[in-house]
């Protein structure tokens, strides 16, 4: 029995190192992504001057916008990329626990992310 | 249209805040949001934003190294996080029914408190091994002290009331929250400095977004302010993590604490119609 227990700890031990290494990269990808596309749209902002805007539209339309190389719209989608980034460390979090059958933790981790997603609604409104 | 001189010195700005800020262990967030209104005029409750979307790419950062390095307790920063980001909620949208004066006042008073504490030591409380089965408890390799450090997560109501203060300052001020979160874990919940730094850092990133989303419907995110900011802080932490521990950061210390206190003055100020250049 406590030979199982034991084998048990070290597992979980395993998957924490892993989910330790998981969230190092999302928090590092997420990060160099978003920096990577504000400097893209600063950039072309630079040869088209005349598209600064100081102001920010609904995301939907502002994603559209930069698919098509609006300089404003890439700027803000990059600023958009680092808002989500903690959010999405959230979800691989959720998906860790509920991999080491740490129940406890998801509901916790799913708490957290409905906070954030009670947030985006509050902010629609 | 843009002057591109602006932009360039808000990123240069964004620079100095960062580097000043991981040499003496501040996120950049107090630092920028006084420069970006004193300095630049900027209206405070974008200069706020824009601290919220800079804190977020600090934070992260350097999160993503203490985790991989695994001095942050993910599952304590979870339990934590479910406070911060309700308190950042609330934060963020009393922000916005609160005058830019009274805004002024309020950021000018924490700024002289984060001040004050920076010249306190930072000290532990007694650190209690985990048991085995404990899944809050944390462990961490010392390289310094060359061991492995576990320790017991006490008193779990006092870090939940702290995060969420922590997160009202967030939501309302744009800074990390740094200030009331470390001390809530080394002294109220017996954490040691190193887990306590990381697992906030850890925190900062999500408590920041509970309110991010808040000020960007509210068109309170200058991207043209917001971006350079953004990539200067960044710029200038990572400089700052690689220079800070070559140099003596005593007398830089004095000094920022000099230059806050006196930023303070200024955003104190001007809450009473007063500007001082």
């Amino acid at each position: 029995m406590s030979n199982e227990n034991a084998k048990a700890a070290a597992e979980r031990k395993r998957v924490d190192v892993d989910l330790n290494q998981i969230l190092h990269y999302v928090l590092l990808v997420g990060v160099m992504a978003s920096i990577a596309v504000m400097l893209l749209g600063l950039v072309l902002l630079f040869f088209n001057p005349g598209a600064a805007s100081h102001h920010t539209g609904p995301i939907v339309a502002t994603v559209v916008a930069a698919f098509h190389g609006n300089p404003m719209a890439i700027i803000t989608v990059g600023i958009l990329l680092l808002m989500m980034t903690p959010a999405i460390r959230v979800v691989t979090c959720i998906i860790g626990f509920l991999v080491e059958r740490d129940w406890a933790y998801t509901a916790i981790a799913v708490a957290v992310a409905l906070v954030l997603t009670f947030s985006i609604f509050v902010a629609a409104e | 249209m843009v002057s591109f001189a602006t932009f360039l010195g808000i990123t240069v700005l964004g620079v100095a805040a960062g580097l000043l800020g991981a040499m003496v262990g501040l996120g950049g967030g107090i630092l920028i949001v006084p420069l970006l209104t004193l300095v630049f005029r900027e209206p405070i409750h974008n200069s706020i934003g824009a601290s919220i979307v800079a804190v977020i790419a600090t934070s992260s950062a350097a999160a993503s190294t203490y985790v991989g390095e695994g001095f942050s307790n993910i599952r304590l920063g979870m339990t934590l996080e479910t406070f911060t980001t309700i308190g950042a909620v609330v934060g963020g949208l009393v922000a916005g029914y609160i005058s830019k004066n009274v805004l002024s006042g309020i950021f000018g008073t924490v700024m002289i408190l984060v001040a004050i504490t920076l010249f306190r030591r930072k000290s532990e409380g007694k650190i209690i091994p985990k048991d085995p089965d404990d899944r809050l408890g944390g462990s961490y390799h010392d390289p310094y002290l060359h061991k492995d450090v576990t320790y017991k997560v006490r008193n779990i109501p006092i870090g939940l009331v702290a995060s969420f203060l922590a997160g009202n300052l967030s939501g309302l001020l744009g800074v990390g929250g740094g200030v009331i979160k470390v001390p809530a874990m080394t002294l109220g919940m017996g954490i040691p400095v190193k887990a306590a730094t990381a697992t906030s850092n850890f925190m900062i990133g999500v408590t920041a977004v509970a309110s991010a989303f808040i000020y960007y419907s509210r068109g309170m995110i200058d991207p043209l302010v917001a971006a350079p900011t953004a990539i200067g802080v960044f710029l200038g932490a990572r400089l700052g993590a690689r220079v800070a521990p070559r140099i003596h950061t005593r007398h830089l210390l004095s000094i920022l604490v000099v230059v806050m206190l006196a930023m303070a003055v200024q955003m104190i100020l001007k809450a009473f119609g007063i500007e001082v250049r």
